[in-house]
């Protein structure tokens, strides 16, 4: 399947949730399928522990995160720290195109021996699956959506991109995510005021 | 041990705590951990910790990174790709190993080179050497990375951790 297919397959399940994007090609579909409440996440292997982030800071919200193969391998201690935190509001989908994509197409651990999900089951997280086709997908997602635990799910995908390129940087990023956030919560992150005492 | 820094935290506006043992400021954790104003998160990475705290910021929350200077110099590319590049607020609390009566030469080298990192990351750093000057150290060093939306560091001596 490929990626802006398999986006798109779920994008009904996503509704208006809060989404942490991987960087590059992923973003560049999910942007194309839905343009709002969207981190897109260009420091490589943080996007899942953005998101954990987010999901502890807004326990009512629901939060994704579009995390890649490549970006995972780089921090499967975050499996654990998934497993252990359990902030009921946070899934994970990964999508595995066996690829550094955007580092030119080299094949990625899991072209080989690993598998992410059995990984994922090792670190101690319940609700876990693999997916090969977007029917798959959006049946995983439906099921994670109204799942009571953090969730996660491989969907393997073909290598290419099919969103047009971004022309948005990580600084318009936050700001479009921070104020997406500040109007979906009624709330004031940038520059609110202030909740503390300065001591001079 | 340490009740002057995790009642700053708490002044300062901080409501989220992430960090990674050390050896010196294990009984500091355990005070953060049991403290029902915080949330704590036990990192297996500290560089995870800049990205745990920065998803925090986005959702309003007022987090605090708290490790060993070892693991922020493994969290220099986290710091600039992250806080630095998209002006992420971000508090750190770090025990300054290698610093002054340090007795273990394993932190000699991080020691040394942990000032001039921050200093070429153009990071602001402070010092907190006692109990006595925390809450004003800490409230500050918050408010100067919330204002400015950069990463703010401040560096705890042996003294500082073990001041009552």
């Amino acid at each position: 399947m490929r990626r802006r297919a398999a986006l798109l397959a779920v994008r009904s399940v996503i509704g208006d949730d809060l989404v942490v994007c991987n960087q590059g090609g992923t973003s560049q579909d999910w942007h194309d399928v839905r343009p709002y409440n969207n981190l897109y996440q260009h420091a490589m292997g943080l996007t899942t522990t953005v998101a954990l982030g987010v999901a502890l800071a807004l326990p009512d919200e629901r939060v994704w995160a579009f995390e890649g193969d490549g970006g995972l391998l780089m921090s499967l201690g975050s499996l654990g720290l998934l497993a252990r935190v359990a902030t009921p509001n946070l899934r994970v989908v990964v999508f595995d195109n066996e690829r550094y994509e955007s580092g030119g197409g080299l094949p990625t651990l899991t072209a080989g021996t690993v598998d992410l999900e059995a990984v994922a089951r090792g670190s101690g997280l319940s609700s876990r699956s693999t997916v090969r086709d977007a029917d798959a997908l959006r049946l995983a997602a439906v099921e994670l959506a109204s799942a009571p635990a953090v969730g996660f799910v491989v969907a393997k995908v073909e290598p290419g991109t099919d969103g047009p390129a971004l022309t948005i940087d990580a600084v318009e990023a936050k700001f479009r995510f921070v104020r997406d956030i500040e109007r979906k919560r009624g709330i004031e992150v940038i520059h609110p005021p202030q909740r503390y005492t300065p001591i001079i | 041990m340490g009740v002057a820094i995790v009642n700053a935290l708490s002044e300062a506006g901080i409501d989220l705590v992430a960090s990674l043992p050390e050896g010196r400021t294990a009984g500091l954790i355990e005070a953060i951990a049991s403290d029902e104003r915080f949330v704590h998160v036990e990192l297996t990475r500290e560089d995870e910790g800049v990205a745990v705290c920065s998803g925090a910021w986005f959702g309003g929350r007022r987090a605090c990174l708290f490790v060993q200077n070892a693991g922020l110099l493994k969290s220099v590319c986290e710091l600039a790709k992250l806080s630095l590049f998209a002006q992420i607020p971000l508090l750190m609390l770090v025990m300054y190993r290698g610093d002054l009566g340090e007795p273990h030469w394993y932190h000699g080298t991080v020691g040394r080179v942990t000032v001039p990192v921050l200093d070429a990351l153009g990071v602001k750093h402070f010092s907190l050497d006692g109990g006595r000057d925390a809450a004003r150290v800490v409230c500050g060093a918050r408010q100067l990375a919330e204002v400015n939306g950069q990463p703010v560091a401040v560096l705890l001596s042996q003294r500082a951790v073990e001041a009552p």
